[in-house]
């Protein structure tokens, strides 16, 4: 009966997650790996989560910080052979790169983070800070800079469809 | 700015559209990481029961020998010592006093006492409680050939001494009888004059 209210859950919330973390990470390939380990981790303690409130709250949460610690060992692997010729391979799942998905990846993790969970999640500025245990001016901030800096492929889309 | 939004939400919506999930993978990756785990507890509690009987060996002490030339001090242990003290007051140890009859008497019975060193002494004894042999109860003056008198008892008195005792000396045996009054129990019955004896009275 359990597995069943968990498989439920995971066709209900699996998607949407992906698309979430796609965001944070640039890859979605990477998104479903980190996704699906959210899952796994949350199958020895499904009957306490399912009890919560949000149950989804604590995947994404999971999520979050899955690809934010990947990211962080991405770049110490990046440092660690920083001589090497860094060559960007695209990724066959990704099949939209527009400049707004670029624009997003050029910004830092953290501010990414804010972005997503307010933009994407609708969570407001004291869920963000909460949720990623951070001053509510600080998310206010990230927000701020986010915005200053997503501004630009903004202008240029509509640019290109005027 | 909620052209940001849009576009950020429409983007995870293309995302999400082109993701496939597989519940079973998840739920068979989960089932063999706990397989893993307890077996990974498993031989980690292995691995400490080996370690510990490994440990007991070294936990034994260290011989004691002192090496040569060592420069460092060794595990020597100082042997006890052993001093003598004198006994500063000795003690006139007790010896055997021979007695007949001294067994399942009662009070007013008599009991013969002979002294194995044969040596001569005067008539009298001390009777006192087994135990508290130093607490004499009684004077037993021992029968007297030719005098009628005896043999007899006298209660001692504490503070009271001087007391008329026939002037008449053996080597025994001497016959003597138990004071009539006397409770039943064990009483220890010893010489008043020369090398001290002592035997075991049972009155019942």
């Amino acid at each position: 009966m359990e597995t069943e209210g968990l498989r439920e859950f995971y066709r209900a919330h699996q998607p949407r997650l992906v698309g979430v973390i796609s965001l944070l990470t640039g890859s979605r390939a990477e998104a479903e790996d980190i996704v699906q380990e959210a899952f796994v981790r949350l199958v020895p303690r499904w009957q306490k989560v399912s009890r919560y409130e949000s149950p989804e709250a604590w995947v994404r949460l999971v999520a979050v910080r899955l690809a934010a610690n990947r990211h962080r060992d991405g770049n110490r692997f990046t440092q660690l052979f920083h001589r090497l010729p860094a060559e960007h391979v695209p990724d066959p799942a990704d099949r939209y790169a527009g400049d707004l998905e670029q624009a997003l990846a050029g910004l830092p993790m953290p501010t990414r983070q804010v972005v997503v969970l307010h933009y994407v999640c609708d969570l407001s500025v004291a869920q963000v800070a909460d949720t990623l245990g951070i001053a509510e001016g600080t998310v206010k901030s990230r927000l701020s800079r986010a915005r200053d800096a997503l501004s630009d492929s903004l202008l240029l889309r509509s640019d290109d469809h005027a | 700015m909620p052209d940001l939004q849009e576009d950020l939400q429409a983007l995870a919506d293309r995302k999400a559209a082109e993701s496939a999930g597989d519940f079973d993978s998840v739920l068979t990756a989960a089932r063999s990481r706990k397989r893993r785990l307890t077996a990974g507890l498993t031989v980690l509690g292995a691995a400490v029961v080996v370690g510990a009987v490994a440990v007991v060996p070294t936990l034994r002490p260290a011989h004691n020998a002192p090496v040569a030339d060592s420069p460092v001090p060794t595990n020597l242990v100082a042997p006890p010592q052993v001093s003598e003290q004198p006994n500063p007051a000795p003690v006139v140890k007790a010896g055997p006093l021979t007695l007949t009859s001294a067994k399942a008497l009662v009070a007013g019975g008599q009991v013969v006492a002979s002294f194995p060193d044969k040596q001569v002494r005067n008539v009298t004894f001390n009777l006192a409680s087994a135990a508290k042999p130093d607490v004499p109860l009684y004077t037993l003056v021992a029968k007297v050939p030719g005098d009628a008198s005896t043999p007899y008892s006298m209660k001692v008195i504490p503070g009271e001494s001087g007391i008329a005792i026939p002037q008449y000396t053996s080597a025994g045996p001497y016959t003597l009888a138990l004071p009539k009054g006397l409770a039943a129990g064990s009483y220890q019955l010893c010489t008043l004059s020369g090398a001290k004896l002592c035997g075991l009275v049972t009155v019942k």
